[in-house]
């Protein structure tokens, strides 16, 4: 990972918290808003492999965390799990994601969005803080999963460019632009 | 060759994994060390994104939530009308005098010594409810400390630094208020289930006479957490399921928490 490399995720982690809290704050419902933290690893997974995935979970987490109460560096664990699981899946389960269909990556996304929450409450009530695990977990789940499914195709389409390591891609930008 | 392929990849995931470890051991300094500056530098783009997206965010939140926006309408007219009525009655100067009054010494807290806060920051988190305020240990403000608002109970103070202090509010999902009602005095613990939700209670049998409507006071039990006393909220729903052996009761907090402006800190620490 090159310099400008995490200069990008460190400015797509501070435009999403932008996002977060001019938008998706405010779209609640029943109490509960959609987390966007989890759209930049799952993007960056699918667009650049698992590598690039995690350093976005891994910076997109911490610059999150900056702006919530809950403890600094949880949403980075989950945002490198999401990381690995969605570039392995993207990298070698699915295979060429330029040539699957389009819903391809909204569903995987989906399913990051899905469960990466569930993982983030684990981990804080691993670490004390067992409210994590509340009635409300369901919901949240669901608004992530929605709003991952929604974004990761404008995020990758936006970030994947400046984030892809061409040197370990077969061509340039091939499976990027392909998912898209 | 694949095999090590896929052992550097599980390595580079452990080392990743271990740096986000490392940022959880050692996140407070770092960030507090860094969160002003970040927040320094997205709060132009907030502003301006805030500007444009208002009136969408409103209408969707309006659609989601008509029922309580008619609801509060509604309350609303009636309050604005028993407003009207007492402004007519009296000055606008007694009014305000005794609004000030009113925020300068709570009926509820007697003697206790209060500190009066401006809420600086309001974290809004789908796992945690809490506020930032501009008094710290510096003013005498510690940890455990109960907040309150001109409507009762807000939360408790669970951090502090020199110049600020972490509150979490009432309906935090950690937080458990003992609290009493009803002329009989009967005990209760009410328990925080997220922001914007109503309280959850529990230890009522069946059987006690619970009406809706009636407020609930801190009961200075529970540890000793809270003095007595403090209004907490009202009962808004009651629910006995077949064969339960509590009632479930849901309560609506006094204190309006979507207008945290000002909370006053109660100097009273739990035990004493």
């Amino acid at each position: 990972m090159s310099p400008s490399r995490w200069a990008w995720l460190v400015i797509a982690g501070l435009a999403i918290v932008v996002v977060q809290l001019t938008i998706a704050d405010e779209l609640s419902i029943g109490g509960v808003h959609a987390e966007l933290v989890w759209v930049l690893p799952a993007a960056v997974g699918l667009a650049a492999g698992s590598k690039a995935g995690m350093a976005a979970g891994l910076v997109g987490g911490a610059v999150a965390d900056l702006f919530v109460p809950t403890p600094f560096g949880l949403s980075a664990i989950a945002g490198v799990v999401v990381g690995y699981l969605v570039g392995r899946l993207g990298e070698e389960g699915i295979g060429d994601l330029g040539g699957s269909a389009f819903w391809v990556a909204p569903s995987i996304a989906f399913g990051a969005g899905l469960l990466a929450p569930v993982f983030y409450a684990l981990c804080g009530a691993v670490i004390g803080h067992a409210s994590y695990l509340s009635a409300t977990l369901g919901i949240v789940c669901g608004l992530d999963a929605v709003a991952c499914a929604l974004l990761v195709r404008p995020v990758m389409r936006v970030l994947g460019p400046h984030v892809v390591d061409d040197s370990t891609r077969a061509g340039p930008l091939e499976p990027v632009r392909g998912a898209l | 060759m694949a095999p090590q392929r896929g052992r550097r990849r599980l390595l580079t995931f452990a080392g990743f994994l271990l740096a986000a470890l490392t940022l959880l051991a050692i996140g407070g300094p770092l960030r507090s060390a860094s969160s002003g500056l970040a927040r320094a530098i997205v709060s132009p783009f907030v502003d301006v994104v805030r500007g444009l997206t208002k009136p969408v965010g409103e209408t969707f939140a309006g659609a989601f939530n008509y029922a309580n926006v008619v609801a509060q309408n509604h309350q609303l007219e009636r309050e604005l009308g028993r407003l009207e009525l007492k402004q007519r009655s009296a000055g606008f100067e007694q009014i305000q005098l005794r609004d000030l009054l009113a925020l300068d010494q709570l009926p509820f807290l007697g003697t206790l010594q209060t500190v009066i806060a401006q809420t600086n920051y309001q974290n809004l988190s789908d796992f945690t409810a809490t506020i930032e305020i501009d008094k710290g240990s510096s003013s005498g403000v510690l940890v455990g400390m109960p907040v309150v608002g001109s409507g009762g109970l807000v939360g408790t103070v669970t951090a502090t630094t020199s110049g600020g202090s972490t509150v979490t509010l009432l309906t935090d999902a950690s937080q458990s208020i003992g609290v009493t009602f009803g002329s009989m005095g009967y005990q209760a613990v009410v328990h925080g289930q997220g922001a914007s939700k109503p309280l959850d209670e529990d230890f009522v049998a069946p059987g006690t006479p619970v009406h809706k409507g009636e407020t609930m006071y801190t009961s200075g039990l529970q540890g000793g957490l809270f003095p007595a006393g403090i209004p907490v909220g009202r009962i808004a729903v009651t629910h006995i399921h077949r064969g339960a052996t509590e009632v479930s009761i849901s309560v609506e907090p006094l204190a309006n928490l979507n207008e945290l402006d000002y909370v006053d800190v109660v100097l009273w620490e739990p035990g004493s």
